[in-house]
C-alpha cells in the first residue's frame, strides 16, 4: 500500500470512529428532548405531552393529563388540582421545602380538608364521615384528637373536648328532648351534668368519682 | 484492487463520511437547539376563550376569568399557594391558601371582609374561628390555645372573651364572663381536682357554690 493509501485509511478510520460517536450522540439527544419536550400549544384539541408555560424566573404551570401542577422558581411543586397518583380528586398546597400542608381531596371517597403543620402532622380536618355527617375535628401535635363539632352515630350534633389521652372529657349536645352538657373527669366519670336527663327531667347535678351525687337540682 | 484504484475508492468513502458527518454534527446541535429551547425558555401563557370566558395557564398558575373579571385562580401567589373564588363583581368570597407556610382556609362576606377562618397558626395550632362583620374581631373559636388545651371560646363585638370551655387532661371546665373580663359563672374541675360549680359578683365574691 502506497502512503497515500496508508493516509486515507487513517482518515477514513478516524471518519469511521467520528461518524458512530456522532451519531450516538444525536440519538442521546434525540432521546432527551422526547423525554423532556414540552410544547407551547396542544395538537388539535388533545396533546400527547404536558403543556408548560414557564416565566423568566423559572416558576411554571403545567398541564398534564393528571391535571395541573404549579412549581417555584427552586423547582419545587407547591400546588396541584387534579387527580393524585392514587386516583383521587386532589388540590394540594406545598410550603417552600415542597412539604404538604394543605389538602382537600377524596380519602376513601370521602370529602376532606386536611391541614398539616411543619412537621407534616395533621393537625386540622374538615370532612364527611362514612356516614356522610359533617365532622371538623382539631388534632394536637401528636395527631390526638383534642376538639370535634360532628354528628354523632344517633343523629345528634355534638360538640367534644378531649385529653391528650383522646379520651372525652366534656360535650355538648342534643337530642329530640332537651340537651345537655356533660363534663368527665381523666377515669372517664360523670362528674358534671346540665341539661336533660335521660328520665326526662332537666336540672343539673355534680357527682364525685364514685358516681355519688353530691348535689343535684332541683 | 490496484492501489490506485484502492485510492479512489477510499477517497469515496472519504469523502462520503466527510459529508455525513457534517450533516451528524448540524443535525445534533439543531436537535439540542430545540431541546433547550422548549424546556428552558420562558414560554407565553396559554389561553382558552369561548363564551365570554377565558381559561389561561400562566407560569404562576391557572387563571379563569368571566367576561374579564377574575372567578377563579389556582397559582403560586404572593404568600404561596392559593385556591381563590370570585364573585360575580371580582371580590374574593373563598380562598384555600398558604400564609408564611401556615394552611388556612378563609370564606370572605360580600363586603370582602373574613368571616370564618379554618386554619393553623404559625406554630401549627388549629383555628375554627367566625368573626363578626368588620371581618378582624373573633366571636366564636374553636381552637387548641397556647396552653395546648382544646378551648371552645365566644367573645363580644369588641372581641372580649365573654364564654369559654376547655379542658386539660384532669377535667373540663366552663367559664361565664361579663364585659369588664370578671368571671361570673365557673361549671367544672376547680384547681383542687374538685367537680363544682359557683356564681360569683363582679368583685369575684362567690354567691352561689355547690356542692
Amino acid at each position: 500500500m502506497s502512503s497515500s493509501s496508508e493516509t486515507l485509511f487513517a482518515r477514513v478510520t478516524r471518519l469511521e470512529r467520528s461518524s458512530r460517536r456522532d451519531r450516538a450522540i444525536v440519538l442521546g439527544v434525540i432521546v432527551v428532548a422526547v423525554l423532556t419536550a414540552q410544547t407551547s400549544a396542544p395538537q388539535g384539541n388533545v396533546s400527547p405531552t404536558p403543556i408548560v408555560v414557564r416565566d423568566a424566573s423559572g416558576m411554571s404551570a403545567m398541564l398534564g393529563a393528571s391535571g395541573l401542577t404549579v412549581r417555584d422558581a427552586s423547582g419545587k411543586v407547591r400546588l396541584f388540582a387534579g387527580v393524585d397518583d392514587q386516583g383521587r380528586p386532589s388540590l394540594d398546597e406545598r410550603d417552600s421545602t415542597g412539604a404538604l400542608r394543605q389538602s382537600m381531596y377524596l380519602f376513601d371517597q370521602q370529602p376532606t380538608l386536611r391541614q398539616f403543620d411543619a412537621l407534616g402532622k395533621r393537625r386540622l380536618e374538615l370532612k364527611l364521615n362514612t356516614r356522610d355527617s359533617g365532622e371538623v375535628r382539631l388534632t394536637d401535635a401528636n395527631e390526638n384528637l383534642r376538639g370535634a363539632f360532628f354528628v354523632a352515630a344517633s343523629g345528634n350534633p355534638q360538640v367534644g373536648l378531649y385529653g391528650t389521652d383522646e379520651k372525652l372529657r366534656a360535650f355538648f349536645s342534643t337530642d329530640e328532648q332537651s340537651p345537655y352538657l356533660v363534663m368527665r373527669d381523666a377515669t372517664g366519670a360523670n362528674r358534671v351534668n346540665i341539661g336533660g336527663f335521660a328520665d326526662g327531667s332537666i336540672g343539673m347535678d355534680i357527682r364525685n368519682a364514685s358516681n355519688t351525687v353530691l348535689w343535684k337540682a332541683p | 484492487m490496484t492501489p490506485v484504484e484502492d485510492d479512489g475508492v477510499l477517497a469515496a468513502r472519504v469523502e462520503r463520511l466527510e459529508r455525513r458527518a457534517r450533516i451528524d454534527r448540524a443535525l445534533a446541535l439543531g436537535v439540542l437547539a430545540l431541546a433547550l429551547a422548549t424546556a428552558q425558555a420562558p414560554t407565553e401563557p396559554l389561553t382558552v376563550a369561548g363564551a365570554g370566558m377565558t381559561a389561561s395557564i400562566q407560569a404562576d398558575g391557572l387563571h379563569v376569568a368571566v367576561e374579564s373579571i377574575p372567578r377563579f385562580a389556582a397559582v403560586i401567589g404572593s404568600t404561596g399557594p392559593t385556591v381563590d373564588e370570585m364573585q360575580t363583581n371580582g371580590v374574593l368570597r373563598q380562598s384555600l391558601f398558604l400564609v408564611q407556610e401556615s394552611a388556612s382556609l378563609r370564606q370572605f362576606g360580600a363586603n370582602g371582609k373574613r368571616a370564618l377562618g379554618v386554619e393553623l397558626a404559625l406554630d401549627g395550632t388549629p383555628l375554627l374561628r367566625l368573626y363578626g362583620p368588620e371581618g378582624t374581631t373573633s366571636r366564636l373559636g374553636f381552637e387548641i390555645d397556647t396552653s395546648k388545651r382544646p378551648v371552645l371560646r365566644v367573645n363580644n363585638n369588641a372581641g372580649t372573651l365573654m364564654g369559654m370551655m376547655a379542658t386539660d387532661d384532669d377535667g373540663p371546665y366552663m367559664i361565664m364572663k361579663d364585659a369588664s373580663g370578671a368571671t361570673r359563672t365557673y361549671v367544672g374541675q376547680y384547681s383542687d381536682l374538685s367537680f363544682g360549680m359557683d356564681v360569683r359578683n363582679a368583685s369575684d365574691v362567690r354567691l352561689f357554690k355547690r356542692p
